[in-house]
């Protein structure tokens, strides 16, 4: 682990443009719907994680990763979103008590960090799904159609949609949850 | 029990649970679903997993939202600046050619000079560097190299005598005239690129540097470590990374990357965006695509103004262009 630490912190420290740019493309939406979370705007959201790259090129020389880079990404967006969420207390003058508030309510959770993980997995999982499967499953999810809308719509059986969509959960799930299939797998032939 | 249990999972429990979580099963169904759910035709935990994916699924249309190609585009030209100066020419390097110029314009202090160019062995060097413009250079062997824009080369007053050696960033195009007994070396950051006679284009990029041949034969290695070498011919051309130190060559297929000294772009078959980029590369602007582009452009621009040939691709292609001081922007 440490020692892929460090190839990316040489990486980042060689300025090298490419390597910003596949780490932005891997964690800039997972990090922007994080921030979202507790900036609730994500407007303000997109412009802290893109400061944070900024920051990450022009402070290269000088990171503190302690753990992972992972972690780091999302400690540092988390960071921000409290600053943010503070200077806004502050300019509506209810600093007190939203600071109070806001050291009560919010520090670092490693499980939000994993539920936008789960989500981005779950995501890219999808895409990864083939044509037609992939095609209905979003329909279903994303624009919130039922089974029998999207089978007029795509001139398919009511039937064939419900198939569709269950390749698409077991694909998804042999997928997301590798291990436990295999664990499963491994008991149930016990 | 199991191996048949295990195989049977699938089909037939999988329809039932999109049924149950698309709730379309009257509520003796789902009382049924659920007590066979414990009775274990499907697993507890392999059911919450989809009901898990199930239910984060439908709140990722956000995704959608999000145009990391875009906002890419605006960090990256929030670090740009700093990655081009850092690359193009070293800071250090660059004030040494500005101190180099004033000394020479002051004249008389050539003692200063040798100490400001101490990695030439002290002597006289000649400067030659290029801001906002193109400019041609002949050297003293005749050989005639056009400097792009930001770009510099010095040599020193035995050029041509003992050696055929300068120091070189940037961009340029060498024609080297030919001399058997003296070579010509080129030295760059990390890299010596090294000819008899012939020409070809050197280019240093924020992550490589490029030497593609026109004519004759070139060897291009790392400075510290010669074995690190390739010989190129023409049509040829060679990147060395910086990071990795490795050199990369192959046949050339940038039918432009001569464009900067000819103005003459040539496209076949290019994909829309690769043709926008290389415009936009040329014009220094920099382009924002707030479309996804599917067309190839084939054709020949020759030093033809930015809006003509822009109006030449909106003409053939379905795209609108616009375009600032700054900006090249494309909209549907």
């Amino acid at each position: 682990m440490s020692g892929e630490l460090d190839i990316i912190i040489r990486k980042l420290q060689s300025g090298d443009e490419n390597f910003y740019k596949s780490v932005f493309y891997d964690y800039y939406a997972r990090l922007t719907f994080f921030a979202n979370k507790y900036v609730h705007d994500l407007e303000i959201a997109r412009e802290i994680v893109q400061d944070l790259f900024v920051k990450l090129y022009e402070r290269r020389f000088n990171l503190h990763i302690e753990t992972n880079f992972k972690s780091y990404l999302y400690r540092s967006v988390y960071n921000s979103c409290i600053n943010h969420i503070n200077q806004v207390a502050v300019r509506e003058h209810h600093h007190q008590v939203i600071k109070n508030q806001s050291e009560e309510q919010y520090t670092f959770s490693e499980e939000e960090m994993n539920v936008s993980e789960l989500e981005h997995k779950i995501y890219t999982e999808i895409e990864k799904l083939p044509g037609q499967c992939r095609k209905i499953f979003k329909m279903n999810r994303f624009d919130g159609m039922t089974n029998s809308d999207i089978a007029e719509t795509l001139n398919l059986s009511k039937r064939t949609v419900e198939t569709q969509i269950s390749k698409a959960l077991k694909i998804l799930r042999g997928n997301i949850y590798p291990k436990m299939l295999v664990l499963a797998c491994f008991l149930m032939a016990l | 029990m199991s191996y048949k249990r295990t195989s049977k999972t699938s089909q037939m429990d999988f329809e039932k649970i999109v049924r149950f979580l698309s709730n379309e099963l009257s509520d003796k169904e789902k009382d049924d679903f659920l007590s066979d759910e414990e009775s274990g035709n499907v697993t507890g935990r392999e059911f919450e997993q989809v009901r898990k994916i199930w239910e984060t699924s439908s709140a990722l249309k956000k995704y959608k939202m999000l145009d990391t190609v875009a906002d890419w585009a605006t960090v990256s030209s929030r670090l740009k600046p700093r990655l081009k100066q850092r690359t193009r020419k070293l800071p250090l390097t660059t004030m040494l050619y500005r101190a180099a110029i004033i000394i020479i314009i002051a004249a008389g202090l050539a003692f200063g000079l040798h100490k400001v160019t101490s990695l030439m062995s002290g002597h006289e060097s000649i400067v030659v560097t290029t801001d906002a413009n193109s400019r041609e250079v002949t050297l003293p062997d005749g050989s005639l190299i056009t400097l792009n824009k930001n770009s510099a080369l010095r040599y020193n007053n035995r050029f041509n005598k003992n050696n055929r050696e300068l120091f070189f960033s940037g961009e340029a195009f060498f024609d080297v005239s030919k001399n058997a007994s003296l070579p010509f070396v080129i030295r760059t950051g990390n890299t010596t690129i090294q000819v008899l006679g012939t020409s070809f284009n050197v280019k240093e990029d924020t992550c490589a540097l490029k030497v593609t041949v026109v004519s004759g034969r070139v060897s291009v290695y790392e400075t510290k470590n010669r074995k690190n070498q390739v010989q190129l011919i023409r049509n040829q051309t060679a990147s060395f990374e910086y990071a990795t130190k490795k050199i990369i060559y192959g046949e050339n297929s940038d039918l432009n990357f001569l464009s900067w000294k000819t103005g003459r772009f040539e496209f076949f078959k290019t994909p829309t965006a690769d043709v926008l980029s290389t415009l936009a590369n040329y014009f220094d602007k920099k382009l924002i695509l707030n479309i996804n582009l599917k067309d190839s452009i084939t054709g020949v621009f020759e030093n033809q103004p930015l809006n003509e040939i822009l109006k030449e691709i909106e003409m053939t292609t379905a795209i609108k262009i616009e375009h600032g001081q700054d900006y090249i922007i494309v909209r549907k």
